[in-house]
């Protein structure tokens, strides 16, 4: 056998559905797109915090190699995984089920890990196992699972541990496992006040190609957890309170120096680089703009974006492009909906549409270079016509600044609503329904041929099967406005008029022929695998412009070409 | 369009029509030659690979990844004289 990639600690990142390649009884991506960032539907982007805990054992003199499986895949559509996961040495093997999406592909992947290598600890971590961690125990390929939003030392004292021999009884903060077949729970008594204290060592990460298409592009978190409490995501003060053993602070953030010390590592790239930096509403005014100087005296980037839950004063974003005069400033905003009763129940709605207009208006002046602005469906009291009214007032909107870049974008809540989350837990009191509880339904559901399967809810006010036509309808006459407005191409729109057409044709034709006997015809299945087969030479922006699966971030760093190459050969060879 | 048969100021029209019709910003006033299309904003990410593939089409060329730089992407001249060579290239 060709070489090995040996560590001490070897992090996978799975693909959302395993295995993807050749499936034609169910449509990939039919809700994948968010234009939030650059993937398919298989969501290859590994967690972030993969990066920290490579850099945090690092110092500790741990070796820890992040296998990027998703990402592969993809690259190489005839990789033989087994073969590849056979190529993997380490005491301690981890995979991220940090977004429910991947909750069908990541206990399978771990499945094939513990085949080849039985001895290896298979240890889970992330959002979503920290709170599906003791239903995770009953798969035999799961060892463990470290809850928390950081687990930087639990990991590395995990690590350590097994790398002397160590195979049961753990001494390890946070984590539930199986010890002989005994479920141990540690409890969770690790919750930090810092987070992930280490810098994130981003030189290396880019090729060096010059590549224009390889846009690079960085993220840097600052902080996790929030000081909102939004409804339906997992990730509020109410939801953190309830799973990350937390109570009065719910808000943790990285020191300034670790970020100062990661801003340096950024690299000078041949095309321009930009960076988002996320949850930046939970960051102080100063904090920020510490940061942005920072950013900019780097000198190696283009354009930064942030995220802001309020209107940012005015005074802050005359700052904000002082210190930074070099860059292109662009701000995120979500109200949700255009109706402000639907936005406060959102946990928005902090400001009106005129409010939010004059603030447009006065950060353009200023020298902003644009705003982004998200709307959601699947909110309370929100039906079909309400969703339609946001497209048209994101219309006037565009209409209103013409030459300014204001980009409105509607996506539907789907097919989730986050586990953890307010509305989750008590449906009745909000109108939700929940139709899957636990993980193995979530599993099920997303291999189901029926789109409406995969949906874990409804609202008294839409109802399960009106989800998908609502939202193909608000994306495709939203795209049609955009390019009205000279927002998109006209080539990108008859694009996405084609992509949304065959998704809604497909979807349909599905439900009519389960509808009629239950069973998919051979000719709808093969149309299934052309579609699938197409969209995966895709990322996820509603451009859906082909762009290449490779030279991103989060892309495989790890694995050498003559490992691929022995894996693709032994599969087509056998 | 016969990719053989394409004549020198073809391919500079029509590249330079695609991008008066397609920028991503006004250019009513017309492209300079030797205008910056990337820091212009007369390009941006996904003009870069709309043009791309228009012009695979248009001129039956087959562009690299590692190819679409800014050194052949940066004005209307490069990119004429780049997508030529292409042609010239395939056409043996
Ligand atoms: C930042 C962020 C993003 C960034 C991701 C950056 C990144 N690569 O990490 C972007 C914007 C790209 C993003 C994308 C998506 N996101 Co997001 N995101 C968030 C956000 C705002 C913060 C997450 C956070 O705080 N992370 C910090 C900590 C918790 O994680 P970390 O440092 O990366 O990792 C630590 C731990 O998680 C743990 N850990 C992680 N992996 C592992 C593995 C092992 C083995 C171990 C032991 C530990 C471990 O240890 C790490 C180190 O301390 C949350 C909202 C919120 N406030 O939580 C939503 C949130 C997590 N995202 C969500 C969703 C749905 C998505 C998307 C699926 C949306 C979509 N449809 O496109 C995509 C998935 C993209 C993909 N994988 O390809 C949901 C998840 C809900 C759920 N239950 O699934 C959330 C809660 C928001 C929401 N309600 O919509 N997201
Ligand atoms: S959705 Fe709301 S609660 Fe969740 S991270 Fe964003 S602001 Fe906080």
């Amino acid at each position: 056998m060709s070489s090995k990639v040996k560590a001490d600690l070897i992090l996978i990142h799975a693909p959302a559905i395993y295995d993807f390649r050749n499936r034609d009884d169910f449509v990939l991506g039919w809700y994948a797109s968010q234009e939030s960032s650059n993937v398919t539907p298989i969501f290859e982007m590994h967690p972030l915090g993969f990066l920290s805990i490579k850099s945090f054992l690092g110092e500790r003199g741990l070796d820890v190699k992040i296998v990027n499986v998703a990402s592969l895949m993809l690259k190489h559509p005839t990789l033989d995984v087994e073969k590849l996961l056979e190529h993997l040495e380490a005491p301690v093997i981890g995979l991220d089920l940090h977004w429910l999406p991947h909750c069908q592909g990541s206990v399978e992947v771990a499945g094939l890990v513990k085949k080849v290598h039985p001895e290896s600890f298979v240890v889970f971590g992330g959002i979503v196992s920290t709170y599906y961690a003791r239903e995770m125990m009953q798969y035999p390929q799961i060892d463990g699972v470290i809850r928390g939003y950081d687990t930087l030392e639990p990991l590395a004292s995990l690590v350590d541990q097994a790398k002397r021999g160590v195979r049961g009884r753990f001494a390890v903060e946070n984590m539930i496992y199986k010890d002989k077949g005994e479920v141990i729970d540690n409890g969770h008594s690790y919750t930090p006040e810092v987070l992930n204290d280490v810098a994130i060592d981003w030189s290396k990460m880019f090729p060096k190609t010059s590549s224009l298409l390889n846009m690079p592009n960085l993220m840097v978190l600052p902080n996790t957890g929030c000081q909102q409490s939004c409804g339906w995501c997992s990730g509020s003060r109410w939801a953190y309170q309830r799973m990350m053993n937390v109570e009065k602070k719910t808000v943790f953030h990285r020191r300034s120096e670790q970020l100062a010390r990661e801003i340096m590592t950024f690299p000078k790239t041949e095309s321009p680089l930009s960076v988002y930096t996320l949850q930046a509403y939970s960051e102080s005014s100063p904090r920020l703009l510490d940061y942005l100087a920072a950013v900019a005296d780097s000198g190696v980037v283009k354009s930064v974006s942030f995220e802001q839950f309020r209107l940012t004063k005015i005074s802050v974003l005359k700052q904000m492009v002082e210190v930074a005069p070099n860059l292109d400033i662009y701000i995120n905003l979500s109200p949700q909906s255009h109706d402000v009763e639907i936005s406060r129940l959102t946990g928005r709605g902090t400001y009106t549409n005129e409010e939010m207009e004059e603030w447009i208006a006065a950060a353009m002046d200023i020298g902003i270079k644009g705003v982004y602005l998200w709307y959601t469906i699947g909110m309370p009291k929100q039906t079909h016509a309400s969703v339609m009214e946001t497209v048209a007032y994101s219309a006037r909107l565009m209409e209103r600044f013409p030459n300014d870049k204001i980009i409105p974008t509607i996506f539907g809540m789907v097919p989730f609503l986050d586990p953890g989350c307010q509305w989750f837990e008590e449906p009745d009191q909000h109108g939700y329904t929940v139709f899957h509880r636990d993980l193995e339904s979530h599993r099920k559901s997303l291999t189901q041929p029926r789109w409406r399967d995969a949906m874990n809810y409804e609202t008294k006010w839409m109802k399960r099967d009106e989800f998908l036509p609502s939202m193909y309808e608000a994306m495709q006459v939203m795209a049609n406005h955009k390019a009205d407005y000279g927002r998109i191409t006209k080539r990108s729109i008859d694009i996405v008029n084609g992509r949304i057409d065959h998704l809604r044709h497909l979807t349909t034709s599905i439900d009519r022929a389960m509808d009629a006997d239950g069973r998919l015809p051979a000719s709808l299945r093969r149309e299934i695998g052309a579609h699938n087969d197409e969209i995966l030479s895709y990322a996820a922006d509603v451009a859906l412009v082909k762009k290449p699966l490779s030279g991103r971030w989060y892309d495989d760093h790890t694995v050498p070409r003559e490992i691929i190459d022995a894996c693709v050969r032994e599969r087509a060879a056998a | 369009m016969d990719a053989q048969t394409v004549e020198q100021d073809d391919v500079h029209k029509t590249i330079y029509d695609y991008l008066v019709e397609h920028s991503g910003v006004n250019v009513s006033g017309g492209i300079d030659p030797e205008e910056n299309l990337l820091d212009s904003g007369i390009l941006d990410s996904l003009g870069i690979a709309e043009i791309t593939e228009f012009v695979e089409k248009t001129f039956d060329i087959a562009i690299d990844e590692d190819e679409i730089t800014s050194q052949n992407y940066r004005t209307v001249t490069a990119f004429t004289a780049f997508c030529r060579e292409k042609i010239a290239a395939s056409a043996k």
